[in-house]
């Protein structure tokens, strides 16, 4: 990995698969989790994370590496709205890949604790069963077989169906 | 000896739980599926419902709409439903629980009940 600006604080995250990424703290600090760790004073050598293989991990840092460069929302009223735009739209990219990768990235971010990734993940996923009978969606989610109602809860679910309103 | 035959065919292959777990939505916390489900319009929860037990589940705790007709429903069912199973509600709306004379519910989010022909259902909500 090479090194964009040398006068910034450097942390190195080490991937299941034994991967190591040098990354700028403040890109870092976008994981609630890291970010704790660093105030702790336990970030000093590599961080090993290893239930994150590296497909996931990079995916990751690219995430945070955007988002820690565009401006807060909450730090100014009159933010350029260029820079949502263009965030909207990094975002929408970033989501376009399989379920798989999405259930590993929100499997990670849950882990790191990176709330705007969580709620990423969480509304394309969303996003993809909208509409879509219950066979449709254990296949897109790749739901376990083994867990599958049976006749009297398939009742019980139609009655709850008929209970609920918004 | 029929009977043992069967269960040996019946009797599940045992994968690794981390290949099980592995790329399957249902490795994933709960409190996380409950951020999916947030995202979806009650038509939608509606599918989500059949999915799996777990999915059932979760479509249950995040309602928070309800409305319950009480024919079919004595006092023990409706307290259970609404204290273990749907516990985030906090609108309610009872129709004709004319037989049921108080109802009493513990640890409960309600904010609105509605009652429709319960003229005998005293409002100790």
């Amino acid at each position: 990995m090479s090194t964009s600006s040398s006068s910034s604080k450097k942390i190195v995250l080490k991937s299941a698969d034994n991967e190591t990424f040098e990354i700028d703290e403040i890109v870092a600090l976008e994981s609630q989790a890291i970010k704790n760790m660093i105030e702790d004073e336990c970030a000093d050598n590599v961080i090993p994370l290893g239930n994150i293989d590296s497909k996931t991990l990079s995916k990751i840092i690219e995430y945070c590496k955007k988002h820690a460069e565009s401006p807060k929302k909450d730090d100014n009223a009159d933010i350029d709205e260029k820079a949502v735009e263009d965030l909207k739209s990094f975002d929408a990219e970033f989501a376009k890949v399989d379920m798989p990768l999405i259930q590993d990235i929100l499997m990670a971010a849950n882990f790191l604790n990176i709330d705007n990734l969580i709620g990423l993940m969480c509304r394309t996923i969303a996003d993809r069963i909208k509409g879509k009978t219950p066979e449709e969606i254990r296949k897109i989610l790749n739901i376990n077989k083994n867990d599958l109602l049976s006749p009297e809860q398939e009742a019980k679910a139609r009655e709850e169906n008929s209970w609920a309103f918004d | 000896m029929n009977v043992n035959e069967k269960s040996n065919v019946v009797k599940p292959i045992l994968v690794p739980q981390r290949l099980d777990m592995r790329n399957t939505i249902s490795g994933l916390p709960e409190t996380v599926l409950h951020h999916v489900i947030s995202f979806l319009t009650t038509s939608n929860k509606d599918q989500v419902r059949f999915l799996s037990r777990k999915w059932r589940r979760i479509a249950a705790q995040s309602q928070k709409k309800l409305s319950l007709t009480g024919r079919r429903l004595d006092e023990q069912e409706l307290s259970r439903i609404l204290v273990d199973d749907f516990h985030s509600v906090d609108f309610l709306i009872l129709k004709r629980f004319s037989g049921m004379k108080t109802l009493k519910l513990v640890n409960f989010k309600l904010k609105t009940a509605e009652l429709n022909y319960c003229r005998s259902l005293k409002n100790d909500l």
